[in-house]
């Protein structure tokens, strides 16, 4: 029973060990060699980089040239321009006509990347720099954090002017040829998918101790947990689902006057076979509280017998409630039943099933819901962590070894310590700084041409 | 609340473009109580637009709503072209998210 802080699979690139990296992915720790050397630098002349210094986005040549008088910068410009200039260069050859969307539809546009790219090249730049701004930064963070609230309370006309002109200041969307819009953007994850993620400066405050998560930051952390935490063995057996998926499952079963029914959730899942799989991973933020719901075995909701099948291949739910309170397992588990029927009902079409079956019911013991006395929280605002990092640890160490026949067998309180949590959310926080890094000497361009090879 | 509240935003969003474009979408976002808004935008709009009219319709700062097409999210730079939308295509809006631990007054 290892903690994460020492970080299971061998495949992770959790870990700081320089030569767990592979060359599909990107280093956690390691990037390139010039970053190496300026993060020595750098702690050689102040300890850790305060976090605020990732954020100033003011152009620092001069307070640069006034700390450093050397060619640093002029190195890194130049870098970027001989890489500007050829991301140009080939934009130019790889010109496609616009007939092919489909192949185009998950690489942004030329002008998009050489924004990003000249955006990370501000925050690399900035990433040198000791000195931070943190008057900037805390302006700009009130500032983000005013947007941010949600203005339930907009019946006075005050406080809806204020929003109003508040959020023309930030989103200036009568231009539309100006695109400085989305320099607020700290990280960009996928960025090679459709639907990405994008983090933001006000996201990773949220990382700082005592804060709450919010549901970009969880999407990254399964997206992220997706990609590169899924050990080998259940590689293309799992399914995440986003922090959207309940609510919206939630939203359509709980209006019968609703135009749509719950079947235009199968648009979710187009191209995936939910039924297939072995686990899926339904995070559920309920009444302000992150809980987690794992599918174990969807496909076998109706053909599992307990006479004659194996444990292992049980079709049941895992309920994980950092505050133990489990009140919203009942309705948890009658929606996701409703779901996994109309999916049922989706994949087989109606040739292929029985009368009988057209309008069946997946009988109350094939989808058993069990709730799993795992760690909990002792606070009031870590339970997005404890979420988090309950789907890390099921995947490396499933309950009672992945067979789940008895409640009893349910008992993971030594997954993690609280301990384990403070340092997760450091990790976190230091993984989206690292990865914006990361992304930031790896311009797309370059690796979607390392990708196709 | 906002049931059968139609927008027509399309003045306000082509701009000074000709109004007369037939590449236009109608497409309708809908809310979790099931409210529903119709916007026209140009296949080559990019849906930022879209999504800070809605919110100011909607009397909240932008950045409130997440929006999803087919459970995707979408993001400021993407257009009805790039994500393949048709005419009559539903985006979802959902109010951030954010969560620590139960509210007790529920």
């Amino acid at each position: 029973m290892q903690p994460i802080s020492t970080s299971v699979s061998s495949e992770s690139s959790y870990s700081k060990d320089a030569s767990t990296c592979n060359n599909n992915f990107p280093p956690y720790w390691s990037f390139h060699s010039e970053a190496r050397t300026f993060s020595k630098r750098q702690s050689s002349r102040q300890k850790p980089t305060p976090l605020s210094s990732y954020f100033t986005k003011q152009q620092p040549e001069q307070r640069w040239n006034k700390l450093y008088p050397d060619h640093t910068v002029q190195v890194t410009e130049q870098r970027w321009a001989k890489k500007s200039q050829l991301m140009r260069c080939r934009n130019e050859r790889t010109k496609r006509p616009s007939t092919g969307t489909r192949k185009r539809l998950h690489i942004p546009d030329n002008k998009t990347l050489q924004k990003c790219a000249q955006l990370h090249h501000q925050y690399s730049v900035d990433l040198l720099s000791n000195e931070s701004k943190v008057q900037t930064l805390s302006s700009n963070l009130n500032r983000n954090h005013h947007i941010r609230e949600p203005a339930l309370e907009t019946k006075n006309g005050v406080s809806y002017q204020e929003l109003e002109s508040t959020s023309k200041d930030v989103s200036p969307y009568q231009s539309q040829e100006t695109s400085t819009d989305d320099d607020h953007f700290l990280l960009i994850f996928p960025r090679r998918e459709r639907g990405y993620v994008t983090i933001q400066a006000e996201d990773v405050k949220l990382l700082e101790p005592c804060g709450m998560l919010n549901d970009n930051v969880v999407d990254f952390m399964l997206k992220y947990i997706e990609m590169y935490q899924v050990p080998y063995k259940l590689q293309g057996k799992v399914h995440f689902f986003n922090s959207f998926f309940f609510t919206r499952l939630q939203s359509l079963a709980g209006h019968e006057t609703h135009h749509d029914n719950i079947e235009c959730l199968s648009r979710w899942t187009n191209g995936i076979e939910i039924l297939s799989k072995k686990f899926l991973f339904i995070p559920i933020c309920m009444h302000h509280h992150w809980t987690l719901a794992v599918v174990c075995n969807p496909g076998n909701i109706l053909s599992w017998n307990p006479n004659y099948d194996d444990p292992k291949e049980r079709p049941c739910i895992l309920y994980f409630d950092s505050l133990g309170t489990f009140s919203f397992s009942r309705n948890c588990q009658r929606l996701l039943r409703s779901y996994l029927e109309m999916e049922w009902r989706k994949r087989h079409s109606p040739c292929q099933l029985e009368e009988s079956e057209q309008t069946f019911c997946v009988p109350q013991e094939n989808l058993v819901l069990w709730n799993v006395s795992a760690p909990q929280q002792k606070n009031e605002f870590d339970c997005g962590l404890f979420m988090i990092h309950y789907i890390i640890r099921f995947l490396q160490e499933p309950p009672n070894g992945g067979s789940f026949t008895r409640k009893a067998d349910l008992r993971v309180k030594s997954w993690f310590t609280d301990k384990d949590i403070k340092v997760f959310r450091e990790k976190i926080k230091q993984l989206i700084m690292d990865l914006a890094k990361y992304y930031a000497s790896h311009p797309t361009e370059q690796l979607i041409q390392n990708s196709s090879i | 609340m906002m049931e059968g509240l139609k927008a027509e935003p399309s003045t306000a969003m082509s701009g000074s473009l000709e109004p007369s474009d037939e590449s236009k979408l109608q497409i309708t976002v809908r809310d979790g109580e099931g409210g529903q808004m119709t916007f026209r935008v140009r296949k080559s709009t990019k849906l930022k637009k879209l999504m800070s009219n809605y919110c100011e319709k909607q009397g909240v700062a932008y950045g409130t709503y997440r929006f999803t097409l087919d459970g995707k999210r979408i993001n400021e730079n993407d257009t009805a072209e790039t994500l393949q939308m048709e005419d009559g295509d539903c985006i979802d809006a959902f109010l951030y998210q954010q969560g620590g631990a139960r509210c007790e007054s529920e």
